[in-house]
């Protein structure tokens, strides 16, 4: 399956991003957008899978920047 | 950059199409490489050639007002230009690399077009996918509108 996938992260710090990844996003994960490491903390079906593509948006919060320490 | 079927099955543009469909379809694109800061294509400019991110990421970026605004990453598997392949009107946002590179998939309208025309049921396919690539930005829109300040647009 492929999950094609929407994150937003709330404050409206990071523009977010939109990828295709074999690995679907899950609540508490942490994800690394654009420099920012985020934990996911929603995922929502955008669109009803279909053949081999699942569409999903994924809500973030920040957590650190690559490199912080 | 060798572009195989297993390659192109990961971007929906291509979804529900046959091997033997995405090896032909390959034919007719070129890949580029682009690097960071490189304009891939200009808000307001008259192209309309389709794009396929295979690898890297690209910035969608507003020039509308005084300030560019960079709303949303691309990442591999995402496609754009398809508005200006479907009315042939200006381009809509600025794209620019963002990784150190990215390779794109480029298809010319003219080519992408004749190719339809010719393999009907792919062009029927990649404009269904294409509708429906639109419609999930379109409720990215309608989500990303209700968090508070915004959060992203496309």
């Amino acid at each position: 399956m492929i999950y094609k996938v929407s994150y937003v992260v709330i404050g409206g710090q990071h523009r977010g991003m939109v990828i295709n990844q074999e690995v679907a996003p899950q609540v508490g994960h942490r994800v690394e957008l654009d420099e920012q490491v985020c934990e996911i903390i929603e995922v929502q079906e955008l669109v009803p899978p279909m053949g081999d593509f699942a569409y999903l948006h994924a809500t973030c919060r920040p957590v650190e920047a690559v490199g912080d320490s | 950059m060798e572009i195989t079927p297993s390659i192109l099955h990961t971007a929906d543009l291509f979804a529900g199409l046959s091997d033997t469909q995405l090896t032909a379809l390959a034919a007719v694109g070129q890949v580029s490489v682009f690097h960071r800061g490189d304009v891939i294509l200009k808000e307001g400019e008259q192209s309309t050639a389709v794009y396929v991110v295979l690898k890297g990421q690209v910035e969608v970026v507003s020039e509308l007002t005084e300030n560019t605004t960079s709303l949303i990453i691309l990442g591999a598997g995402q496609s754009f230009g398809e508005m200006s392949l479907l009315d042939a009107g200006p381009r809509s946002a600025t794209i620019r690399c963002l990784s150190p590179e990215a390779s794109l998939l480029t298809f010319s309208r003219d080519d992408l077009l004749a190719f339809w025309n010719q393999e009907t049921p792919v062009g029927y396919r990649m404009l269904f996918n294409i509708a429906r690539d639109l419609a999930f930005k379109l409720r990215i829109r309608n989500l990303t509108n209700a968090l508070p300040r915004g959060g992203g647009d496309l």
